[in-house]
């Protein structure tokens, strides 16, 4: 765990009785893509919130290049997130807002000004840079979220669904967008998809619960012994949404 | 710098919110017209009802005194020191009919002239010993500050009459004094101090909406991470509200001139003690805007505060001064720590006694540092809810 770009240990986040994230561990890389999978309300966004400084934990260690993340105390500079919600400023166009927010974490103008135009290139926006967020289709509202967690050029990447409610064209334009991040960054996403998560990640981890139910390559899920009972049913090499579901689902247990 | 970046951003979100900012502007212009209809045209004015049930009396010569009417005319008569009349007389034919318009708010006090007033006052005119006298009977609504006035005048006009009517002359001679230029102030010149203060109290509404916006959107959870300052935030977003709360100000001026308002001291003062208190209502707005999650929630929590500083700060009708300690001559009191207070007093200093700015100093302080006070309150709780870690 010595060289990893981010190590999470026995991490732990109650509401009340409920266990929302629940002694979770793993480690991420540097230049990885790291997929965190779960169904609804596994704690996939409770533990990226912790991983991001937002919220504090209630147990546990997280370590940023060997530092402690404290709530509150993170070195957010070199943390991105994009949130699961859309978050932008419906009354700034779609430049203007990642100037705006280029220059609260203080690049200067020009700096802020330069890579505000290259993320716009980057997800397919170039043409609405002038337009006002609000004016955007969802999509292309999904793909400005992801551009703002990346304005101050973070090492870090963190995205939480950026998937969601995208057409083909736009999922492939992500995806191919998120793999070139990993050649400097380092990418933490989570995701329900499991098609993209096996085409996009180097690593992923399988969550339920809050707590850990597997962590590999999808290559080493698909293929593995845990598995082979589910290629032998199927006569084919399983796929990740079925190692998935036969980890955290009760469809395929009945 | 991260301020300047705040600024331009809320000045291009405010300047696009066209709808907002059109009414935040046109609310207190509004009322200027408004009162401009309704109040132009009258003085402080008091209606007195009058009864007069004098039966009249026959003088030593033969001819008949009517003391009843030449009261009646000698109130109407009476003039102020500003040449306008003290009350307006209205005839009524029964006690039980001035009362009714004494409930009706049509007259703000009744007297009733007795029926042996003539006779009274012929007697005494031929004995200057006699214990004849007449019961002169006033009634009104001692809730009605208008009450309180029209009697003491009434009461006032008709002692004079008595006393040149029975040869004795008065022992006293009332000389009256208008304070400043509050003689030849009309009811709409003394609504407009209210109004022009009323056009920056309306900014909590806008003040608080800002902040309650970008925290229910989710934008602030974006600019915490990058590790924004309150203060930052704060200033860059009330430097647009101070904007926009010079142009509301500007424009209700602009509004009361063009309807004949006049100032006797220079308007600019009055300007500027107006553009200050617009600074603490925004820090007042943004302590608001700092403590609610969502733009709803803000809407509903100001109507308090706004509340407080319409109805307890002098702006909207005059309050018994409530004093707890003595600061450099001023009384200071609970309600002093609202902005308006002060706001109102120094606006009706300098627009109807003609003071200058250097006359209300002590307003303009208070102002000042009531604004420092919300303004950090309101930083540190936009830090503690919104900007460090949960
Ligand atoms: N503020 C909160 N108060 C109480 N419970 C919460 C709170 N936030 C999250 N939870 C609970 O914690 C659990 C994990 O939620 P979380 O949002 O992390 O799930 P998730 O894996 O991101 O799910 P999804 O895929 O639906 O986004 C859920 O049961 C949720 O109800
Ligand atoms: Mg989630």
């Amino acid at each position: 765990m010595g060289d990893a770009m981010l190590a999470v240990t026995g991490l732990v986040k109650r509401y009340g009785a409920l266990a929302a994230v629940d002694g979770l561990s793993f480690a991420v890389r540097p230049g990885e893509v790291f997929g965190l999978l779960g169904p609804n309300g596994a704690g996939k966004t409770t533990t990226i919130r912790m991983i991001c400084g937002e919220l504090r934990r209630d147990g546990g260690t997280i370590l940023l290049h060997g530092t402690a993340v404290e709530a509150g105390r993170t070195d957010r500079v070199r943390v991105g997130l994009c949130p699961q919600e859309i978050v932008v400023w419906d009354k700034l166009t779609c430049f203007e807002q990642l100037r705006f927010l280029g220059e609260m974490y203080g690049l200067p103008g020009r700096v802020a000004t330069a890579r505000g135009e290259r993320l716009l290139a980057d997800l397919g926006l170039a043409d609405r840079a002038r337009s006002l967020a609000g004016t955007l289709s969802g999509g292309m509202r999904r793909r400005l979220n992801i551009a703002l967690a990346l304005v101050h050029d973070p090492e870090l990447v963190v995205l939480d669904e950026p998937g969601a409610g995208l057409d083909p064209q736009s999922r492939v334009r992500v995806r191919e967008f998120i793999r070139s991040l990993a050649q400097h960054r380092t990418v933490l996403l989570t995701t329900h998809e499991m098609d993209e998560a096996a085409r996009v990640c180097d690593q992923v981890a399988i969550i339920d619960r809050g707590r850990l139910l597997a962590c590999a390559s999808p290559a080493e899920l698909t293929g593995g012994d845990d598995v082979r009972h589910l290629a032998r049913a199927r006569a084919a090499t399983p796929s990740l949404e079925d190692v998935f579901l036969s980890l955290t689902g009760r469809a395929l247990r009945q | 710098m991260k301020a300047l970046a705040v600024f331009r951003k809320t000045l291009r979100e405010t300047g696009r919110d066209r709808w907002v900012v059109a009414l935040t502007l046109a609310f207190a212009p509004c009322f200027v017209i408004i009162y401009f209809f309704a109040f132009s045209d009258t003085m402080p004015a008091y209606q007195l009802a009058v009864v007069n049930l004098d039966r009249g009396a026959a003088e030593a010569d033969g001819t008949r005194l009517h003391a009843g009417d030449d009261i009646v005319a000698s109130i109407a008569a009476a003039k102020r020191a500003s040449g306008r009349p003290v009350v307006e007389v209205v005839a009524v034919d029964s006690a039980e009919d001035g009362r009714r318009r004494l409930r009706d708010h049509d007259v703000a006090a009744l007297v009733v002239l007795p029926a042996d007033l003539s006779a009274s006052l012929l007697r005494l005119r031929v004995d200057p010993a006699s214990s004849a006298s007449a019961a002169v009977h006033l009634e009104g609504d001692l809730t009605n500050p208008k009450y309180i006035i029209a009697g003491t005048l009434a009461m006032a006009a008709t002692d004079a009459y008595v006393s040149e009517a029975t040869g004795r002359g008065g022992p006293l001679r009332v000389v009256e004094t208008p304070l400043g230029a509050s003689a030849e102030r009309s009811d709409f010149d003394l609504a407009m101090a209210g109004l022009f203060v009323f056009a920056v109290v309306m900014l909590v509404y806008l003040a608080s909406m800002t902040v309650a916006r970008e925290v229910e959107s989710g934008a602030m959870r974006r600019l915490r991470q990058s590790r924004m300052r309150a203060l930052d935030y704060l200033v860059g977003v009330s430097a647009v509200l101070v904007l926009v709360a010079v142009a509301a100000v500007l424009l209700t001026f602009a509004a009361a001139w063009a309807f004949g308002f006049t100032s006797q001291g220079p308007v600019w003062a009055a300007i500027a003690v107006t553009a200050v208190t617009a600074m603490s209502v925004i820090g007042i707005g943004l302590m608001v805007g700092a403590c609610t999650r969502t733009v709803a929630q803000a809407f509903v929590v100001a109507n308090f505060p706004l509340g407080l500083l319409m109805f307890l700060t002098g702006l909207m009708f005059p309050l018994p001064p409530v004093h707890l300690v003595t600061i450099a001559g001023h009384g200071v009191g609970p309600f002093d720590l609202l902005p308006p207070t002060h706001a109102v007093v120094a606006i009706n200093q300098i627009c109807t006694m003609g003071v200058g700015l250097g006359d209300v100093w002590f307003e303009l302080v208070a102002l000042v540092v009531l604004t420092g006070g919300y303004f950090a309150a309101g930083a540190a709780v936009l830090h503690r809810r919104h900007l460090r870690g949960a």
